[in-house]
């Protein structure tokens, strides 16, 4: 009976690892192209709107949903609580608190790095090309992304349950 | 004579299950990692064929007083 019990608690712990792993590749195509769209909103609200930086965060971050969404309104909110820090500060400290919940890799959180000397620093064409880049960036990234999910997903799925099962039955 | 069953059944599992492993890996394109699950599953089988072997000999052993 308690060999039972823990041989499913084996394959159901190892299962979920793998699941998880694979929970990962497929959030990460999904959070870039948030974040493109997040970006393409914020561009349009400098370019043409002119909106206050963090009027036009919140736009942003509203026509996406969750982590990207809460990465935009909390720069927007350390911009508004004063302390007299940038947009730029704002976006940094924001970020910091992002990376550990979103399943984006360094290389592309660098392009959001990218703009944070630039973030309501500079005059709008300036800005507006830099963050053209950063969507331009965030396109091949989701790209590779996409190709690394379709590839990956599944194996570490199969994996995960393969994996506890052979643990189980080497142990029985 | 019950246990020797269930230890082949064991064996073939592992067979089965590291063949099926190696070639999804294979499919992903890790294919080094492939190779060794299947170096790992070969070894554990073995382990298990050289211990019944031991366990083999020794029966004759005693069988023939030597």
């Amino acid at each position: 009976m308690f060999k039972l019990i823990g041989s499913l608690l084996i394959l159901g712990v190892s299962s979920l690892l793998g699941f998880r792993v694979a929970a990962a590749y497929a959030r990460r195509p999904t959070e870039l192209r948030a974040l493109q769209t997040a970006l393409a909103v914020l561009t349009t609200e400098i370019e043409y709107g002119a909106t206050p930086l963090p009027d036009a965060l919140r736009q942003a971050g509203r026509a996406v949903g969750a982590p990207v969404c809460t990465l935009l309104t909390d720069a927007a909110g350390r911009m508004e609580s004063g302390g007299g820090i940038t947009g730029g500060e704002a976006l940094q400290q924001a970020l910091g608190r992002f990376a550990p919940e979103s399943h984006l890799r360094p290389a592309d959180l660098t392009v959001l790095q990218a703009l944070v000397p630039v973030l309501g620093a500079s005059d709008r064409r300036d800005q507006v090309r830099h963050l053209r880049l950063a969507v331009e960036r965030l396109v091949g990234a989701e790209a590779q992304a996409a190709d690394e999910r379709q590839r990956y997903e599944r194996m570490y799925k199969y994996v995960g349950v393969l994996s506890g099962l052979l643990v189980v039955l080497i142990l029985y | 004579m019950a246990i020797d069953v269930l230890l082949l059944f064991k064996i073939a599992g592992v067979g089965i299950i590291v063949a099926l492993m190696a070639t999804i890996l294979k499919q992903a394109g890790k294919d080094d990692q492939g190779q060794l699950v299947t170096l790992v599953g070969f070894l554990l089988v073995i382990m298990i064929v050289a211990s019944l072997l031991g366990k083999f000999f020794g029966l004759v052993r005693t069988t023939f007083g030597m």
